[in-house]
């Protein structure tokens, strides 16, 4: 009994260290973060045009996402699951090319000799100029008359030219924009490998080359299982990125054409911020829902992850 | 051997031919800049094929009153830099090393919020910061920024904290040091490549922040890099020579600060991100 | 208790720390900023005033006439006047909408033109009193300006139909005024390149009819190979409501016009189906500019300019661009939007309304001085300050126009003053913005691409406006 009231006392000491530690990050989130997003999660149960002010908004109960989730609103519920559909297929092209392309490439990059450096460097500039003005770049090589067409025509390839640009025709302008969102998630995600590169035992190697393994089977069987807890992380983080994507698509085609690269984020702008009859309650709803979604598809990516290890 | 030669030699071609496709956009930027506007789009190609415009970068240096915006982004990235440190140090430390009630579910409550929808909370944060009295001022942005870093910052230090090996803190604690100068004497210092990594990733949201400060600031004397680049967007037609001048100029502080923080960035990466 | 010790002195260091953080950033934050406390050296004839009056804004282009106006007021009140401007328009939009949610307004601030458009319940000052206490300033303004901006029947009625619209709105009367229009300007302006015309030998008057107007540019394609036609097809209402709107009036006429607006008729009717169908031919015809759909409003101006397309459409405004993207004035030949054959207005004048208003905040400290500026920056002399700085075309008549360049003075000139029917009934034909009309955006665009005919289309835009009817 001795012991453990000392222990409990100690534990107790632990604990209010523990708090006054986490004091400044608590603080912080209860007045700016939690007290904000309680915030919008109420005004999702409000009506709120655009222009009216706070004090007047109107309690809507469940409306706002009746309207987008069982089509109550048939043209707002429309928009709403195509730019679902396009988040989703988003999601699947992102994360299939941006985990073996980054693994590839930190790969490539651990095994040369010469150049490790200024490679990395150049590798990295997407991540550093990741502007605003790097999407006009994008529209400009996607143009009619741009690189991408020049270059198909230079090697002959005149059929596969978009006629009205590559960011322009129904079937290219989404795979277009999975394209600069993969360009620029992969820089991030190549680090994270090459970090993780970095840390595995060098005798796990020396050792599958004396057994006389390829290189596909020391990719396979070491460095892929090495590098499981960084693909997760990897993983939520491109999932989460490319659920919540909106400035390459708002700067390069602002979801044409004919809604073909629409996303949920840009509905939520669209009906939050432009459309002057909009209703800021229903874009908060959007957001939520978007927010439990993203929520749960990551749980779900995380536990198959896991588990396959 | 020889298949030795022949697969580096695919290693550099890829590498190679990623390389470019990495830099042509930024290599793109800097042509534009030294071109006439109505060449901009007009040739095909990447630099100027007359005569380089240098008048530009002087134009838009005179216009930009760069030395204001710069002080005022520096005043900004640096202080929303240390309160990450400092606040996510701590609190990263708690996590990894301490046992408390609510350790979990705390835990937690900062990883979720990396998935709350930015676009819709930026008016309930505006009203927020209206209450405390903190639009137009630079305090209104650092605060946000910290804790929209808490996600990546509580995860990656408390990682990091739990690679070091828990000999140490055993026998740090057991020579009397309380928790506090166990954090600041011992870990802390020890944390140098994850601050670097956190530092570095932060810097580049706080620098090229933008939506966040157009909705808070009035006063255009504290403008950061980013709005006032946006003001260099004339209202007749887009002036693409001006606007990637002034976009290069803004953002040649951070590609300094990431050639020269490169190195740690790795290694904080490598211990902070695998240890899960 | 050594352990303790160490803890209270972190504590006390790290609550430094924070205090410093905090007293370090909010100083950044108050740098001394209110130079307005009249600071005027030696200048003992100028009157001095504490009062700073602050303006928001979001044209980039309209801030050295703004802060022409502002200066010319100084130095006449003392009374500084600061303006702020913030880009691009939605992230203005949420600015202002922050601003007027948390009742954190500025004295002034500019707004896109219309009845109660920025009034946000009640945030904005009426001004009807004003303006019939000084009937001189009054009748000074062109009558479309005010009459795009006062409050009619019509809009009430829509405001009682809207499930959505605050009681404040419900509850506004007729003859109201919440902004005070600055400038005037029109859409439905076709441009075109009168060196390729020349070359095609078509001649430089503007075309009867659409119909003859396709004509011509079959020809130009014919002579020279350039496409006939470009623009932002990316761009909701730019064809909708830089264009469309105005050629089923004239089509039509007010009556059954009003009748479509108010989806009481089909698109898919005969009477309405052009509007679906010019993009269908000009589309088929390879009289679009291909990528038509890519381009925003700027570098659709910009592929006009380098004579990539034959005539592009544009308002009173795009002049000023098309200068300063390079093209001469006198390369260029300018027409209202052509009129379909047989329509019932083949006439009707270019009509002017307001684009851009000013609003007062109603509650402002400094609501007396906010609104004396805004009557000086609507004043004779405050507009053509204004309009020289921000190549705007004020919404005044000015009398004297000599100081300003040759372009505006064209620019004015092809204003025209009286008011009409068209412009009196701006809620009829902002019902453009609707959403059947987005419905139909994205169908123009499906046309352009081929994946749709202009019947389709109609019936999408038609089945659209029916599901918004049943919501009114």
């Amino acid at each position: 009994m001795k012991s453990g009231s000392f222990h409990s006392k100690a534990a107790r000491r632990e604990a209010a260290s523990a708090y006054l530690l986490m004091a400044p990050a608590i603080l912080l989130f209860l007045v700016i973060g939690l007290f904000t997003v309680l915030f919008s999660i109420g005004l999702s149960f409000f009506h709120m045009g655009h222009g009216s002010l706070i004090a007047n908004a109107k309690f809507a109960g469940l409306d706002n996402f009746k309207d987008f989730l069982l089509g109550d609103d048939q043209l707002l519920s429309e928009s709403f699951w195509r730019a679902l559909r396009n988040n989703l297929i988003i999601c699947v092209s992102v994360v299939a090319l941006v985990i073996p392309v980054s693994l590839l490439i930190s790969v490539l990059l651990q095994n040369i000799a010469r150049g490790v450096r200024l490679f990395r460097t150049l590798l990295l500039l997407p991540m550093v100029s990741s502007s605003v003005a790097i999407y006009y770049v994008w529209t400009g090589i996607y143009e009619p008359s741009g690189l991408l067409n020049r270059l198909l025509q230079a090697i002959g390839w005149k059929s596969a030219m978009a006629a009205n640009g590559w960011l322009g025709e129904l079937h290219t302008s989404l795979p277009a924009i999975i394209a600069v969102i993969v360009w620029g998630m992969i820089p991030g995600t190549m680090i994270l490998y090459f970090a993780g590169l970095q840390t595995i035992d060098s005798h796990l190697y020396e050792s599958a080359d004396i057994d006389g393994a390829s290189f596909g089977q020391k990719l396979l069987h070491i460095t892929w299982p090495m590098l499981k807890p960084i693909t997760v992380i990897a993983v939520i983080m491109s999932l989460n990125g490319a659920i919540q994507i909106f400035d390459p698509i708002w700067i390069m085609t602002k979801g044409g054409p004919a809604g073909s690269t629409e996303v949920v984020s840009v509905v939520i702008y669209q009906e939050a911020f432009v459309n002057m009859k909009g209703d800021l309650g229903r874009a908060n709803a959007m957001g939520w829902t978007m927010f439990a979604l993203t929520f749960v598809i990551s749980l779900i990516s995380m536990r198959t992850l896991k588990e396959k290890t | 051997m020889k298949r030795g030669i022949s697969a580096k030699m695919i290693s550099y071609a890829i590498l190679l031919l990623w390389s470019a496709i990495c830099v042509y956009p930024l290599l793109w930027m800097i042509g534009a800049s030294f071109k006439e506007p109505s060449e901009v789009f007009a040739g095909y190609a990447l630099f100027p094929t007359g005569a380089w415009n240098w008048h530009t970068y002087v134009d838009v240096w005179d216009r930009m009153h760069f030395f204001r915006y710069f002080v005022n982004s520096v005043n900004v990235t640096f202080w929303t830099l240390v309160g990450i440190n400092l606040f996510y140090t701590m609190a990263g430390f708690a996590f990894a090393k301490l046992r408390f009630p609510g350790s979990a579910f705390w835990f937690y409550i900062f990883l979720a919020m990396m998935f709350v929808p930015g676009i819709t909370i930026m008016i309930p944060l505006y009203l927020t910061e209206n209450e405390l009295h903190l639009l137009n001022t630079h305090l209104g942005l650092i605060l946000p920024l910290v804790n929209g870093s808490a996600p990546l910052a509580v995860f990656l230090f408390r990682n990091y904290f739990r690679s070091i090996p828990h000999e140490i803190y055993e026998s740090v604690r057991l020579d009397g040091a309380g928790i506090f100068r166990t954090l600041f004497r011992i870990y802390i210092p020890l944390a140098l490549p994850a601050m670097a990594t956190i530092t570095i990733t932060n810097f580049l949201g706080s620098w090229n922040s933008l939506v966040l400060p157009m909705v808070m600031l009035n006063d255009s004397k504290l403008f950061t890099l980013p709005l006032a680049v946006l003001l260099l967007d004339s209202g007749v037609f887009r002036q693409w020579n001006v606007l990637m001048a002034g976009a290069l100029i803004s953002i040649v502080p951070v590609v300094l600060a990431f050639l020269f923080f490169q190195k740690y960035y790795i290694q904080g990466l490598s211990a902070g991100a695998i240890k899960s | 208790m050594k352990k303790n010790v160490w803890t209270k002195r972190n504590m006390i260091a790290f609550a430094t720390a924070v205090l410093l953080l905090a007293l370090t950033a909010c100083g950044g934050g108050n740098e001394p900023g209110n130079t307005g406390t009249g600071a005027s050296p030696g200048g003992s004839a100028a009157p001095k005033s504490d009062v700073t009056l602050t303006l928001w804004h979001w044209k980039v282009g309209f801030d050295p006439g703004l802060k022409a106006v502002a200066d010319a007021y100084k130095k006449k009140t003392g009374i500084t006047v600061e303006t702020q401007v913030t880009t691009p328009d939605d992230a203005y939009t949420q600015k202002v909408t922050a601003a007027a949610t948390a009742n954190n307004m500025p004295d002034i601030y500019l707004y896109w033109s219309g009845p109660t458009n920025g009034a946000f319940d009640g945030r904005a000052m009426e001004w009807s009193a004003e303006l019939d206490k000084d009937p001189a300033w009054k009748n000074s303004f062109y009558p479309s300006a005010l009459s795009g901006t006062v409050i009619k029947q019509s809009q009430l009625d829509s405001y009682a139909k809207d499930k959505k619209a605050s009681d404040w709105l419900k509850s506004r009367q007729i003859g109201q005024y919440y902004g005070i229009p600055i400038d005037v300007g029109s859409f439905y302006t076709i441009y075109g390149n009168a060196k390729l015309l020349q070359e095609a030998g078509v001649p430089l008057e503007a075309p009867p009819t659409v119909e003859q107007w396709l004509k011509d540019m079959d020809t130009v394609k014919a002579k020279t190979g350039v496409p006939g036609f470009v623009f932002s097809a990316k761009t909701f209402s730019v064809y909708e409501n830089w264009m469309a709107n105005f050629q089923d009036y004239m089509k039509n006429g007010p009556e059954e016009f009003t009748k479509f607006m108010n989806r009481e008729s089909k698109m898919s009717d005969p009477a309405h189906l052009q509007v679906a169908k010019f993009i269908e031919d000009i589309s088929r015809s390879g009289n679009l500019l291909k990528g038509a759909v890519t381009l925003d409003i700027d570098p659709s101006d910009q592929a006009f300019a380098q004579g990539k397309a034959t005539y592009t459409l544009g308002g009173t405004f795009t002049l000023s661009s098309l200068t300063a993207l390079g093209m001469k004035p006198e390369d260029i030949v300018s027409f209202r939007v052509p009129a379909y054959e047989g329509s019932k207005v083949p006439d009707a004048k270019l009509p002017s309304f307001p684009l851009v208003q000013a609003i007062v905040t109603d509650n402002g400290p400094h609501k007396q001085e906010a609104i004396d500026f805004v009557k000086y920056l609507t004043s004779e002399e405050g507009m053509t300050l204004y309009a020289a700085g921000a190549l705007d075309v004020p919404s005044v008549q000015l009398k004297n126009r000599d100081s300003l360049s040759p372009i505006l003075q064209s620019m004015i000139g092809s204003i025209g003053s009286e008011a009409n029917w068209y412009a009196d009934n701006a809620d009829t034909y902002n019902k453009v913005f609707g959403a059947e009309w987005n419905k139909f955006h994205e169908m123009k665009q499906k046309i352009i691409l081929g994946s749709a005919t202009a019947e389709e289309a109609a019936r999408e835009f038609d089945k659209a406006a029916e599901a918004e009817k049943a919501k009114e």
